[in-house]
C-alpha cells in the first residue's frame, strides 16, 4: 500500500476511507495510564512509523483522532469499548461496539460500553445525517482487528511461537497446537510494548458471529429500570435549578422586567437576564428564574411580567402571508439545480401537460425529552452534562462565549431522550452556561414542553410546483420542479436566502427517472423564524412532492404507480450523487420497490372501502420503498398496514434497523397527519401536545419491515431514510380509497 | 408535613403542598426514573402508580398523596425482573428509552386493573403515553405477552 496520498480529491471528512488508510504516521496510540479498581489501565500503545498516510484533511476536528481511544484493555478488569456517537434511540451504543467486538473476538456481554465525553481524540463526534455506522464501519473494524493482531503478536512473543499459529477467540489468544491460552488482560502489559500492525486483516463476513445478527439493545435494562441518565438526571453538589422565559421571537429584546411576584415564590433565589447570543447558536434574549427546585423555577417563570421590544424585528410574519410569499417566489427562480435537455421548450410544445402544487408546513422536533443542561462555570474552566448530538460544536461555542480554550471545557454526553436534529443546536447548552456564569454555581436549566415547541429550529415550510409534459405518443418527455423553502444553512449563515444545492439534491434534483427534459429550480426564500435540520431534512418535502406527482401522473396515464415508476427508472445504472456520497444505484431502488410490492401483496384486490398507496425514495445512501393500506370514514383516516423495505447495504444490528423503520413509520405518519407549526406576527402559535398532536398507539398500523443487505461492504444510513416515503404513500392511499387528492400537509387539515 | 409511602418506604416531607409529585420525586427525593415530558398530563412520561392505579405525577399535587402508597419505576421490582420489564427485554422495546418508565408504569396500572386485557383494551389504556421513537407495536406485544402469561396463570390456578 502506498505511503503517499494517492488522490488529488479534496479530502472529505465523512467519506469512509479505503482499508488501512486512516492509520498514518502522525497517529499515536499513547499509553493511557490510570488506576481502575485493583489494576492499572493500560491503553494499547501503538506507533506507526511507516505511516500509511491518511489523506490529509482539512478537518481540524480530526487531527487529534486517536484510534486507540476506542478500545481500552486493562491488565485487570473488563475491556472497555468506547462509543463516540450520541445515543438518541438509533442504537449506536449497541451497533458501534458490535463492530469492535466482532473483530476483537470478544462477547458484548463480557465488555463495558463507555460513552465518550466530547474529546478531540475521537475526532468529530457529530451525530446526524444517518452516518454513524456508515462512516465508522471500516475504521472501527480496523481498530479492533489491529488490536487483535497486536495481542497475537504479544502472545507469540510470550510463548515463543510463530504468530500464524495463534488466533483470537472469546477474549483470549489461543495457540493452535497446544491449545494453551492467555486472556487479553494477561497480555496487556506485553502488548503495550509492541507496535500495532499497520494493515490488519479483517474477518471474512461469513465468519461474523455478531455483525448482522439481531442484538438486544445494550441499554434496555437501564431504560426499563429508570437508571439511564438523561440531561436532567445529573445531580452535583450545590447545584441550582433554572427555567427561562424567552423572547417570543429571536429578534425581540427585553424592554422591562417585573419580577416581584416571581421572587416572592418559595424556592426562587433570584431572577437574571440572559442576553441574546446570535449567529450559529441563536439564543434568544431571556429572563431566567434561578431556584432550589425545578417546580419553583417553572412557577417563577410563569409569574414573570416581561415587556418585549420588537423594534429590531424587520418583519412579524404570519403563516398565511408566508405561504403566499413562497408561492410567488417560484415565479422568479434564482437558481437552476438540474437542467437536462430543455424542459421549458418541451413543456411548451407538449401535447398534454399536468401541473400540481404541493405545500408542507413548518414542523417541530418534539423529542420526548425537552432540552435540559447542567453547566458549571468556574474560573477558566467549564463542566457540562448535556444531551447533545454535537459535542465539538457545543464545546467550541461555549469556549468562544466564555473566552477560554476548548481544552478548558469538559462535556459529558448523557443519553438523549430523542434528538431528531434538535439537539445538534448548542443553544440550550449556552443558556445554561450563561446562567451558571452569572450565578457562579452549577445550574441545570430545564426547558418546558412549551419552550421546546415555541423556540425550535423548525423543519422548513416548503412550496412546490410540478409540471409534466407528454408528447403525442403519450410519453413523459418533460419534468419541471419549481420550489422554494427557507434553507437550513441559515443556522450558520443567516443571510442565506434560497434553497441550497445540497437540500435540493435530497430528492429533487437527483430523481432516478429517465425523462429527457428535467428542470429543477428554486425561488428565493428567507426564513420567517428559526429553521434547522429535522429527521430526513429536505428529503421529507422533496419525496412528498416527487412521489405525489409521480403517483398523479400514473393515475393520469391509467398505469399502476409501481409499474409507472419502474418504467421510468428503466435499466439499472448508477446516477452520480449530488449529496449522497456513492451515487444512486437504481438497481437497488428497483429491488426494494419489487420486494415491497411482493411482500405487500400489491396485486391482490384491495378490500372494499380501503385504498392503497406507494412511494419510494433514495436518501443517505439507502433505498426505501413503502406501500400502505388505509380507509377513510367520516374524515378519519385509519392506516391499517404498512409494508416497507430498506436496503441499507448491511444491517449491522438487524433488529435495530427494523426498529428504526417501525419508528420512521410512526414519525412519518405524525408529520403527514397532524404536524403543523404556524406563525402569527412572528410568534409560534402551538405550545404543547394538545395543539401539536403526535401519533399514539391506537393510530399505529401493523408494520411489516424487510431488510435487504444490498451491498454488505458498505453499510449506509438507517436513522432517517424510512421517513420520507410515508407521507406520499399515505396521500396516495387516501386518494385510492376516496378519490380525494391531498397536496398539502397535514392531512387532517384537508379533511376537516 | 405530607406523609406517604414511596416504593414501600415511609416518607414525611415538608414541601409546598402544590408541588406536583413529579418534582418531589425528581428534585426533593432524587428519584429521577420518572420523567418530565409535557407538564400537562398529555404525554404519560411521568406516570407512576398511586395505590396501584396509574396517575400522571406532573399534575398531581403532593397534597393529594397523604396516606397513599406510590410506586415508581425504581420500585416496580427489586432486580429489574418484573414480568413487564422482562417482556420489554424480550421484545427489545426501547429506542431512546425516555418514555419507557411511564409506559411500563402505565402498563402495570392496566394489569392491576385487568390482568388479561385484550389488544383493544391495551391500545385504549396505553393511548395516554406518547412515544416519539414509535415503539408502540413492541410495547403492545410486550404487554400482550404478559397478559397471556397472566391468563395461563389464572387457568393453572383454577
Amino acid at each position: 500500500m502506498s505511503t503517499e496520498p494517492t488522490s488529488t480529491d479534496k479530502p472529505n471528512e465523512d467519506a469512509p476511507t479505503p482499508k488501512g488508510s486512516w492509520l498514518n504516521r502522525r497517529t499515536f496510540m499513547k499509553l493511557g495510564l490510570g488506576a481502575v479498581g485493583t489494576g492499572v489501565v493500560i491503553g494499547v500503545a501503538y506507533q506507526n512509523r511507516y505511516g500509511i498516510a491518511m489523506r490529509v484533511m482539512d478537518y481540524m476536528a480530526n487531527k487529534d483522532f486517536d484510534p486507540s481511544a476506542f478500545i481500552v484493555i486493562p491488565s485487570k478488569g473488563k475491556i472497555q469499548l468506547i462509543c463516540h456517537r450520541s445515543e438518541m434511540g438509533q442504537g449506536v451504543r449497541t451497533a458501534l461496539p458490535m463492530i469492535l467486538a466482532e473483530e476483537l473476538e470478544v462477547k458484548l456481554e463480557d465488555i463495558d460500553i463507555i460513552q465518550a465525553d466530547g474529546d478531540p481524540k475521537y475526532g468529530s463526534q457529530n451525530t446526524d445525517g444517518s452516518t454513524s455506522v456508515q462512516n465508522f464501519y471500516t475504521r472501527l473494524r480496523e481498530a479492533a482487528a489491529g488490536t487483535k493482531e497486536l495481542f497475537i503478536l504479544a502472545a507469540s512473543g510470550t510463548w515463543k511461537v510463530a504468530k500464524d499459529k495463534c488466533y483470537a477467540e472469546n477474549g483470549h489468544i489461543v495457540h493452535k497446537d497446544t491449545k494453551k491460552k492467555l486472556s487479553y488482560n494477561e497480555l496487556a502489559l506485553a502488548a503495550s510494548k509492541l507496535t500495532i500492525p499497520s494493515n490488519p486483516t479483517l474477518k471474512d463476513e461469513k465468519d461474523f458471529k455478531i455483525i448482522g445478527k439481531p442484538q438486544t439493545g445494550v441499554d434496555v435494562s437501564a431504560f426499563t429500570t429508570g437508571t439511564a441518565n438523561y440531561g436532567a438526571d445529573i445531580h452535583v453538589p450545590d447545584m441550582v435549578y433554572a427555567c427561562a422565559l424567552r423572547a417570543p421571537m429571536p429578534t425581540a429584546t427585553i424592554q422591562a422586567i417585573d419580577s416581584k411576584k416571581a421572587e416572592a415564590i418559595k424556592g426562587v433565589l433570584r431572577v437574571i437576564k440572559i442576553d441574546p447570543i446570535p449567529a450559529s447558536t441563536n439564543v434568544n434574549a431571556s429572563v431566567c428564574v434561578i431556584a432550589t427546585n425545578t417546580w419553583a423555577a417553572i412557577q417563577g417563570k410563569q409569574a414573570l411580567n416581561v415587556k418585549w421590544d420588537y423594534a429590531k424585528a424587520k418583519s412579524r410574519p404570519s403563516s398565511k402571508e408566508y405561504k403566499q410569499q413562497l408561492k410567488q417566489s417560484i415565479d422568479s427562480p434564482v437558481s437552476v439545480y438540474r437542467n437536462d435537455g430543455n424542459a421549458l421548450t418541451a413543456q411548451a410544445s407538449a401535447a398534454r401537460t399536468h401541473q400540481a402544487e404541493y405545500h408542507t408546513p413548518f414542523l417541530v422536533h418534539a423529542p420526548m425529552e425537552p432540552m435540559a443542561c447542567l453547566a458549571h462555570v468556574q474560573h477558566n474552566k467549564c463542566e457540562i452534562w448535556a444531551p447533545t448530538q454535537d459535542p465539538q460544536r457545543a464545546i467550541k461555542a461555549v469556549a468562544d462565549y466564555l473566552h477560554i480554550k476548548t481544552t478548558q471545557v469538559t462535556l459529558h454526553v448523557t443519553f438523549l431522550g430523542g434528538g431528531f436534529g434538535r439537539k445538534s443546536q448548542p443553544d440550550f447548552i449556552l443558556e445554561a452556561v450563561a446562567a451558571s456564569k452569572q450565578v457562579r454555581k452549577p445550574v441545570r436549566l430545564q426547558w418546558t414542553r412549551e419552550d421546546e415547541i415555541q423556540h425550535g429550529f423548525y423543519h422548513a415550510e416548503s412550496f412546490h410546483r410540478m409540471t409534466a409534459g407528454f408528447d403525442a405518443d403519450n410519453k413523459l418527455v418533460s419534468w419541471r420542479h419549481e420550489q422554494a423553502h427557507p434553507s437550513m444553512l441559515t443556522v450558520m449563515m443567516p443571510n442565506t436566502d434560497a434553497p441550497t444545492v445540497f437540500e435540493v439534491g435530497m430528492g429533487a434534483s437527483d430523481i432516478p427517472y429517465r425523462i429527457p427534459n428535467i428542470r429543477v429550480e428554486v425561488g428565493k426564500a428567507t426564513s420567517p423564524t428559526r429553521v434547522g435540520w429535522y429527521r430526513s431534512v429536505a428529503n421529507l418535502w422533496n419525496a412528498f412532492a416527487v412521489n405525489s406527482f409521480i403517483n398523479e401522473l400514473a393515475t393520469l396515464q391509467k398505469e399502476d404507480p409501481i409499474a409507472f415508476r419502474l418504467k421510468h427508472i428503466g435499466a439499472p445504472r448508477t446516477q452520480k450523487g449530488i449529496v449522497a456520497k456513492f451515487g444512486q444505484e437504481t438497481g437497488r431502488l428497483i429491488d426494494v420497490i419489487k420486494h415491497t410490492k411482493d411482500k405487500f401483496g400489491w396485486d391482490k384486490p384491495t378490500p372494499k372501502g380501503r385504498g392503497k398507496g406507494f412511494a419510494s425514495h433514495f436518501s443517505f445512501n439507502s433505498y426505501v420503498a413503502c406501500a400502505m393500506e388505509v380507509s377513510c370514514e367520516n374524515n378519519i383516516v385509519t392506516v391499517h398496514r404498512v409494508t416497507m423495505t430498506i436496503d441499507c447495504g448491511l444491517a449491522v444490528n438487524p433488529d435495530s434497523v427494523k426498529a428504526q423503520m417501525e419508528g420512521a413509520v410512526v414519525f412519518g405518519l405524525s408529520a403527514a397527519l397532524h404536524g403543523k407549526i404556524t406563525l402569527k406576527d412572528g410568534i409560534v402559535e402551538q405550545s404543547n401536545f394538545h395543539d401539536y398532536p403526535l401519533l399514539r398507539m391506537p393510530e399505529t398500523p401493523i408494520i411489516d419491515i424487510h431488510i435487504i443487505n444490498g451491498k454488505p461492504e458498505q453499510p449506509s444510513g438507517v436513522g432517517e431514510p424510512g421517513v420520507p416515503p410515508i407521507p406520499p404513500a399515505l396521500t396516495a392511499a387516501i386518494f385510492d380509497a376516496t378519490g380525494k387528492r391531498i397536496r398539502q400537509l397535514p392531512i387532517m387539515d384537508q379533511l376537516t | 408535613m405530607i406523609k406517604f409511602t414511596l416504593n414501600g418506604k415511609e416518607q414525611e416531607l415538608d414541601v409546598d403542598p402544590q408541588m406536583p409529585l413529579l418534582w418531589v420525586l425528581r428534585d426533593v427525593l432524587q428519584q429521577t426514573g420518572t420523567k418530565f415530558g409535557c407538564g400537562r398530563g398529555l404525554c404519560g412520561a411521568c406516570t407512576v402508580l398511586m395505590d396501584k392505579q396509574a396517575i400522571r405525577s406532573c399534575i398531581t399535587p403532593i397534597s393529594a398523596l397523604t396516606g397513599k402508597s406510590i410506586t415508581t419505576i425504581e420500585g416496580l421490582s427489586i432486580d429489574g425482573n418484573h414480568p413487564l420489564q422482562q417482556a420489554w427485554q424480550e421484545f427489545n422495546v426501547p429506542q431512546c428509552g425516555y418514555c419507557q418508565p411511564g409506559q411500563i408504569m402505565n402498563a402495570a396500572g392496566l394489569l392491576h386493573q385487568t390482568p388479561n386485557p385484550s389488544r383493544e383494551q391495551i391500545r385504549t389504556h396505553m393511548a395516554g403515553n406518547i412515544c416519539r421513537c414509535g415503539t408502540y407495536a413492541r410495547i403492545e406485544n410486550a404487554i400482550a405477552k404478559v397478559a397471556e402469561a397472566n391468563k395461563l396463570g389464572e387457568k393453572q390456578a383454577k
